[in-house]
């Protein structure tokens, strides 16, 4: 009765609740599935040398570098994600670069031109086979929108991460 | 040769002791020499769903330390003839089972008394009883409850059977997994307060074995020691028997997943909001 009443009056009725535990399980499954199969040993190491490096020219935080392994049928995935802040795009990277590499130097005009930029770079390699089948395509969405939109709540993640490499 | 099932889920109380006592007794019921093993050390159950805990002298703890042979600690069933379960013991050491000792249970059961079917029921959690209850396995049957821990739970255990397990150790093929649905409430499903079959299958993305019901009879059967496969009137008892049909290969439409009519007056007074 009450839900007629809202519908008449414009109330946006609330989401099922089987649809909200459908979306919050495919998002921690598929992270949880990630986490424990046999991802390779080194991300942790690969992320906080990564961290490292892209530091010395941009100030970032260590959660604003993410490396993601994902496997898909035989192949495996790296997914490489780096969000840089605006501000400092505008008052720190330049005098940086200039001093790094003029081939670096090339590349910040077409990162300043956006607020916030996400440069992402994925590489495949082989894995074994007999591996558990991949997350579905569906299960793999919301993931994906986690990594890109809301690095909040992946920090605790990444932090980590970062902690067992060194 | 026996094949090996083990009945398991991550969660407790999900139903793997009602579902090991339904599918033991509906395999056996079918001619198969079957074994139902009980490997919940400490907590042990499944002799109180089959109505055979006052017949219990020796358990599998015994067996394994030899202190009683297997035919000592077999109990045979009284209804179907074909049907013997092993409970497990009370005691709290926990490491009362061990793998080698399992090891030898099973081939033994396989080679010597020649069990077509073994059915292993795990005890929740991940600890060393549900490693072992697992590891010899040829097929999984993951029991889940449509509601957030126990799929959670469903996902982990599946990446455990895929990497801590004797066919994953030995690279031997892989371990059959079968889904079943439990507690299964067609109309909460339809007003969007459950999650349905397909979601369930879609994130675990195993093939469904069977969906059971929500149903009076479980808790019936089970206080009166009777398996609820073996109560065919009920609505568990068929979707159980269907689920063993499947089981052994044969094509089997799905029931008791969508909800039943309402008849007219039903929908006009039966209405709750």
């Amino acid at each position: 009765m009450i839900s007629w009443l809202k519908q008449i009056l414009g109330i946006p009725e609330q989401k099922k609740s089987a649809v909200l535990a459908r979306e919050r399980l495919m998002v921690i499954v598929a992270h949880e599935r990630g986490e424990h199969e046999d991802q390779p040993d080194f991300l942790p190491l690969l992320q906080k040398e990564l961290t490292e490096v892209i530091a010395k020219y941009v100030k970032i935080d260590q959660d604003q570098v993410q490396v993601d392994f994902e496997q898909k049928g035989g192949r495996s995935v790296l997914e490489l994600n780096i969000t840089l802040p605006e501000h400092q795009l505008k008052s720190n990277i330049q005098p940086h670069v200039i001093k790094a590499s003029p081939a670096v130097a090339h590349s910040v005009p077409a990162a300043k031109a956006k607020t916030k930029t996400t440069t992402q770079t994925t590489q495949t390699t082989q894995s074994k086979s007999g591996s558990r089948p991949s997350v579905k395509k569906a299960v793999k969405k919301p993931v994906k929108k986690a990594t890109s939109s809301s690095t909040a709540s992946k920090k605790p993640k990444s932090v980590e991460k970062a902690k067992k490499g060194s | 040769m026996a094949k090996i099932i083990v009945v398991t889920s991550g969660k407790g109380g999900v139903g793997k002791t009602t579902t090991s006592a339904a599918i033991g007794t509906a395999i056996a019921a079918r001619g198969f020499k079957t074994a139902i093993v009980d490997f919940d050390v400490g907590l042990r159950n499944l002799d109180l769903v089959m109505g055979c805990e006052r017949r219990v002298v020796y358990d599998l703890v015994n067996v394994i330390h030899g202190e009683a042979t297997l035919n000592q600690a077999l109990i045979k069933d009284k209804r179907v003839d074909s049907l013997y379960i092993l409970p497990a013991s009370q005691t709290r050491d926990k490491d009362a089972l061990t793998q080698k000792g399992i090891e030898k249970v099973l081939k033994d059961l396989d080679k010597t008394h020649k069990f077509d079917y073994i059915v292993c029921d795990s005890p929740a959690g991940i600890e060393k009883g549900a490693l072992l209850a697992m590891y010899f396995a040829d097929e999984a049957v993951i029991v889940t409850n449509p509601e957030v821990s126990s799929v959670r739970d469903s996902d982990r255990i599946l990446g455990i059977l895929a990497s801590k397990t004797k066919r994953a150790e030995k690279n031997d093929g892989k371990i059959k997994e079968h889904l079943l649905l439990t507690r299964y409430s067609p109309d909460r499903v339809a007003k969007g307060e459950m999650l349905s079959v397909e979601d369930v299958q879609e994130i675990l993305a195993i093939p469904l074995l069977g969906v059971i019901p929500e149903s009076k009879a479980v808790l019936k059967a089970s206080n009166s020691g009777v398996p609820v496969s073996l109560d065919i009137e009920s609505d568990a008892g068929q979707a159980y028997q269907d689920a063993v049909a499947r089981f052994l290969g044969e094509d089997v439409p799905y029931r008791f997943i969508t909800e039943e009519k309402k008849g007219f007056f039903k929908r006009i007074f039966g209405r709750k909001s």
